[in-house]
């Protein structure tokens, strides 16, 4: 090693041999002097390394001029420091800016050598993978932004397509609304007018008691004349022939008001029966009114519109109608307009 | 040391794998020399520590250049810059410099660092070309007003390349 050529040629068995080969007291005491200065300057420089301080350099020393193998340890020295030095500043520099995404400066290896040299590619070998994994994020970066883009289309498309079919459902229930109140004031005429037919009905029925008795009456009297007319004989043939007919006339009569007794018996069953159906149609069509009526405060509210989104939330245990459809759809719209700019602005 | 070397026209080149390494204190003086230093600057150890780093400078250098080295290590960072020396006999040479604020063990800022290291010739032509433009943009001014000319030129250039420093004086390194 470098270290040890000149410590060797300063070693005392060489300045004893030097002493034999004629020199004089004064030139190896010079040496030996110089020679000491050179180890106590290489001796304090070790001492700062040793202790982290890669600032230190070893100094020039009285009398190394004239001991080149001196100075050239020490150039040689030093040059090594030099070397480590550059070594550490590149390699942090190197790394910090890849770190930083600088990633033209390179590891300049110029002027290092040996296993400095091969660990400064290792390390420049390290800043390109930094390069290739920043590249490939970036990438994926891109790629998300894409992902991103598409993502916010189709949601933005469902958000419109939810707060299209929640007015087309709005609009929807408000006819079905308007119909269903349409269908009850209808059915409350036909009660009405069933009604009044079933009282026409116990009207007819006693006109036609009326007209039943009277057929009655009618009869006997015919046939009381019939007996009178026989009594006083061939005076009475003529009259006994218009008793008859009369006789007649009022079983006719009373067998036309039974038959129309019992017809309208048989009608007031059916009006009793289309009552009572009428009465059934009542009932479906309250029920089906307050469906239509919850339904119609789900979907376009109760006169409470945005009643606030966290009712909405709760919606689903309340059921209180006061949230409706098409109010959901728009925060629905808002939220998602919210999120994907959120979204955005991470990318 | 005379204060004013006149340029001679000669030139030196650093070989490819030699360094030259010299460091300064916090106000520019020469503490450290290595050996290519000395030899290509023509100078005893003696006669250039203790000296103002900026003795070294050649007059063909725009001022701009060394204001933004400055600006650059003393707020910590390094700096990468082509430099055209001028040796203690007139004579001149080009190097990639690059230099570093110095620490200490404990991380006290003791002063810089310059590792220079051999420029190309295609390197040399190229900055030869930007440096004479940006010397020209200095015209009579002098002091800070002479440097910051020049530094806006090259500022104002490296804006229309769309490049960084950083990215122009690599793309120059790398040869491309």
């Amino acid at each position: 090693m470098m270290l040890f050529r000149a410590t060797d040629t300063a070693s005392p068995a060489a300045l004893s041999a030097a002493a034999g080969m004629g020199r004089s007291d004064g030139d190896i005491r010079a040496e030996l002097a110089a020679y000491k200065a050179g180890y106590e300057a290489l001796a304090r420089t070790a001492l700062d390394l040793a202790r982290g301080e890669l600032e230190a350099r070893v100094p020039a020393t009285p009398g190394m001029r004239d001991f080149p193998q001196i100075e050239q340890t020490r150039n040689e020295f030093n040059q090594y420091l030099d070397m480590s030095d550059g070594f550490v500043r590149e390699a942090g520099a190197a790394l910090e800016s890849a770190v930083h995404g600088q990633f033209e400066r390179r590891f300049l290896d110029a002027g290092l050598r040996g296993v400095l040299s091969k660990q400064a590619s290792n390390i420049d070998a390290v800043r390109g993978h930094l390069k290739e994994n920043a590249e490939a994020l970036a990438h994926i970066d891109e790629q998300r932004a894409v992902l991103a883009s598409e993502f916010e289309r189709e949601v933005l498309g469902m958000s419109n397509d939810v707060g299209a079919s929640a007015r087309a459902l709005a609009s929807t229930v408000e006819t079905l609304q308007a119909n269903t109140s349409n269908v009850v004031d209808r059915s409350e005429a036909a009660r009405e007018s069933m009604a009044h037919l079933a009282n026409q009905s116990a009207t007819m029925h006693e006109v036609i008691g009326l007209i039943s008795a009277v057929a009655k009456q009618t009869r006997l009297l015919a046939l009381n004349a019939m007996i009178e007319a026989a009594r006083v004989g061939e005076a009475g043939k003529g009259f006994a022939v218009v008793a008859d007919e009369v006789k007649q006339l009022s079983d006719q009569t009373s067998d036309a008001s039974i038959q129309i007794a019992q017809q309208l018996g048989d009608s007031q069953a059916t009006i009793t029966q289309m009552g009572e159906s009428l009465t059934r149609i009542d009932e479906g069509v309250g029920q089906m009114r307050t469906a239509v009526s919850e339904l119609a405060a789900r979907t376009v509210g109760t006169g409470a519109p945005g009643a606030g989104y966290a009712a909405a939330a709760e919606y689903g245990e309340q059921a209180s109608g006061s949230v409706a459809l098409t109010d959901l759809a728009g925060q629905l719209d808002a939220k998602v307009h919210e999120f994907l700019s959120a979204l955005l602005a991470q990318n | 040391m005379k204060q004013n070397v006149t340029p001679t026209g000669v030139e030196r080149v650093l070989a490819r794998e030699d360094i030259i390494v010299t460091k300064t204190d916090l106000k520019g003086h020469l503490t450290y020399t290595n050996d290519i230093f000395l030899k290509i600057s023509a100078v005893a150890e003696e006669d250039a520590l203790g000296k103002a780093h900026n003795i070294i400078r050649h007059p063909d250098m725009p001022a701009g250049i060394y204001k933004l080295l400055w600006d650059t290590i003393s707020q910590g960072n390094e700096l990468f810059a082509y430099i055209k020396n001028l040796a203690f006999d007139g004579a001149h040479y080009w190097v990639l410099a690059h230099a570093t604020p110095s620490f200490s063990k404990d991380g006290v800022h003791v002063g810089y660092h310059s590792m220079r290291r051999h420029a190309t010739p295609e390197a040399i032509k190229k900055i030869e070309q930007v440096y004479s433009a940006m010397k020209a943009s200095e015209g009579d001014l002098h002091g800070t007003a002479r440097a910051q000319a020049s530094l806006t030129w090259l500022e104002d250039e490296l804006r229309r390349q769309q490049l960084s420093y950083s990215q122009w004086i690599w793309q120059i390194v790398d040869g491309q």
